[in-house]
């Protein structure tokens, strides 16, 4: 059977420290039972979350959305943002945990990434040269949040042209963002593993497309 | 020991308290501490300390089976349901008395004799499950503790699917199925296709479709086709083609075009030399060569009339020409994108299969016959394929609705067994497609088409002649 590979990159450094973690939690339990609503994300949504501060963890392996047990996410008091190193062991993660097509092996569909950060990557450098890495491992979209004011959009575009911007980071915003992370892994989006170029769907209010 | 003990305890207790203890007064504490008095209080207090010590174990151990996570596996909507409740093997502390009270609601029963919660889901939704323990460092009459776990149960994705009428309103509107029959040579040709359910739930078109006609001079043309789900108007991008390659033969191809080719054919076959065979080569590569071209030039038709990029009615192609002679069958083939066409022998339990699907590193990555470089590219002379068969169970087209479940994988399209599965499967006692003098053959095929498969839910199309 295909599999749909979805990982999601999550920014646990301080700064997300209280209501906004809680957010990202809250949104998270919506977002895979959005899907598990949703017949065709049951049988084939895999989903991975690898969370960065100072250190980068995944947290959950990428594993079947109808198995699927959401870990504990914690954050430390302060502490950098490395998603440089984050980008390094997600590349790592994709050519372990997703197939390629052989003769012999049906391949999974083409992986999806989404980032989200509320501050800009400390190692920068590292992120700088991550980037051309991500890009190469074949992904079908890569779409990037900067959640609240302090966030940067412009690292982002350096990673993908698709980045959306949250005003604010409470968790009313970041749940409309979630819940439009399932409409674009959904069944409604027919292009998921099919095209070069993912169509997103129409973003909620609060959620603005980066230009 | 006992007294030794009570008289260091002492000794420090007064230390700590400011006692300097000078020398003289080291007889004096000697059988100060070894009065009865001071030997039953420092037992004493021997056992608050160790009550101490266990409550504190208890409060941790306590504290630790809370918030350590128990996981319970997940359940779904209608599957047996079996796990076995190890709260050591979680990594919790250790446990006096623990079992499990279910909601009944969530179709499970726990069974503390072997620990076992088990049943038949019926509801999916989250469950509480209370997890009543005493941990081993409590009292046996210690009140037992309480900790939630949620037991998630999943809907049964068949239950999930909807069944959403297309927009017939659509200019591209096409019927979510379609079907057809019809006697082809002395074989009969039944043809189904049907939206996927992918599409179904979202009330969107069909994306595969089909074409079959008889020819002049005995010739038959099967031609299926998959629209690429990402491309707009893709629907109508597979009719065109499918359409376009039977007008071409039925139009464009006059009698002597075809009496070349027979002659061909039969030069062939009688003396196999390479002027023979590379005679044919090029006839079939003329002839099938231009009508897949043609049915190239009619997508850019079709989106400079709809003033939209040629990939927006991106589709796969696969067709072949078959005629039946003397030494028995002849087929010509040409494909472009995913699916598979074959050659089907039961007796003989051989398969040949016409062309090699193209496919990416990623599932759903393939070539479109809207796309130039398909004629241009060195690749071009690879997607034709000939063949002579005395005769054959089963000619087959597919497109990739169909491989993708049944074959998994390009290397099993050339496994006979897939094909022997498959066949059993079609004429099996549930489905029984096989009867080629019913008229109702190809609602049969149809009603087939609705076989389940997990994750494979995309437009289904196939062709059969036996």
């Amino acid at each position: 059977m295909r599999r749909l590979p979805v990982y999601l990159l999550l920014d646990t450094s301080g700064s997300m420290r209280g209501e906004r973690i809680e957010a990202v939690k809250n949104g998270l339990e919506v977002l895979v039972s959005r899907l598990r609503q949703d017949p065709y994300a049951l049988e084939s949504v895999w989903i991975s979350i690898i969370t960065f501060d100072r250190e980068v963890k995944q947290l959950l392996p990428l594993t079947a959305l109808e198995a699927l047990q959401l870990p504990e996410i914690v954050t430390p008091e302060s502490g950098p943002t490395n998603l440089g190193a984050a980008l390094n062991i997600l590349a790592q993660r994709l050519d372990m945990e997703v197939s390629k097509s052989t003769a012999e092996r049906k391949g999974d569909w083409r992986p999806l990434l989404f980032v989200m950060t509320d501050g800009k990557p400390s190692d920068l450098a590292d992120y700088r040269a991550a980037i051309p890495l991500i890009r190469r491992k074949g992904l079908a979209s890569i779409v990037a949040c900067a959640a609240g004011a302090e966030a940067k959009d412009e690292y982002l575009k350096e990673l993908t042209d698709n980045v959306v911007h949250l005003d604010t980071a409470d968790s009313t915003t970041l749940l409309s963002f979630f819940k439009w992370v399932s409409d674009t892994i959904g069944v409604g989006n027919q292009s998921v593993g099919a095209t070069d170029n993912l169509v997103l769907p129409p973003p909620p209010e609060e959620v603005h497309v980066v230009i | 020991m006992m007294s030794k003990d009570t008289h260091k305890y002492i000794q420090a207790l007064l230390q700590q308290h400011g006692q300097s203890l000078p020398a003289q007064q080291q007889a004096l504490l000697a059988a100060f501490a070894n009065s009865e008095m001071m030997e039953q209080a420092y037992a004493e207090i021997i056992r608050i300390q160790q009550r101490i010590m266990e409550s504190w174990k208890e409060n941790i151990d306590i504290a630790d089976v809370k918030s350590k996570p128990l996981p319970v596996p997940n359940a779904q909507v209608g599957q047996p349901y079996l796990f076995t409740l190890d709260p050591a093997k979680a990594g919790l502390p250790a446990l006096s008395f623990f079992d499990l009270a279910v909601p009944p609601e969530s179709g499970l029963v726990y069974n503390a004799a072997d620990f076992t919660l088990s049943g038949k889901p019926l509801t999916a939704g989250t469950f509480p499950l209370s997890f009543r323990f005493r941990v081993a460092a409590s009292a046996e009459d210690a009140p037992l503790q309480e900790k939630v776990i949620s037991l998630l149960v999943n809907a049964d994705p068949k239950s999930l699917w909807k069944n959403l009428d297309s927009d017939t309103t659509d200019i591209y509107w096409k019927p979510d199925t379609d079907q057809a029959r019809l006697a082809m040579g002395d074989k009969t040709l039944i043809v189904a296709s049907k939206r996927g359910r992918s599409h179904a739930h979202e009330g969107r078109f069909r994306d595969d479709d089909f074409g079959a006609a008889n020819l002049a001079g005995g010739w038959g043309i099967i031609a299926v086709a998959d629209g690429a789900g990402s491309a707009k108007f893709s629907r109508r991008g597979s009719k065109i083609v499918c359409d376009a390659v039977v007008n071409f033969f039925k139009e464009k191809i006059t009698n002597a075009h075809w009496a070349d080719l027979d002659n061909a054919i039969v030069a062939a076959q009688t003396s196999a030399t390479p002027d023979h065979q590379k005679t044919l080569s090029r006839l079939v590569i003329d002839y099938l060569g231009k009508a897949a071209y043609d049915a190239h030039q009619q997508l850019n038709a079709a989106a400079a009339e709809k003033e939209a990029p040629t990939r927006d009615f991106a589709t796969t192609l696969l067709f072949l020409l078959v005629k039946k002679f003397d030494f028995g069958y002849f087929v010509a083939s040409f494909m472009v994108g995913d699916g598979g066409m074959g050659i089907y022998s039961k007796d003989t339990g051989q398969v040949f299969t016409l062309g090699t699907p193209d496919g990416g590193e990623f599932a759903g990555q393939t070539r479109f016959v809207s796309m130039p470089e398909i004629f241009k590219d060195e690749s071009f002379y690879r997607r034709f394929s000939i063949r002579t068969i005395p005769d054959f169970t089963a000619l087959v087209l597919m497109t990739d609705g169909i491989t993708d479940p049944k074959f998994q994988t390009d290397a099993n399209l050339t496994k006979v067994e897939y094909w022997n599965a498959l066949w059993d499967d079609l004429q099996g006692p549930e489905h029984r497609v096989l009867d080629r003098n019913a008229a109702q053959a190809s609602q049969a095929l149809l009603d087939w088409l609705d076989f389940w498969s997990p994750g494979n839910h995309d437009d289904r199309t196939i062709a059969i002649l036996f």
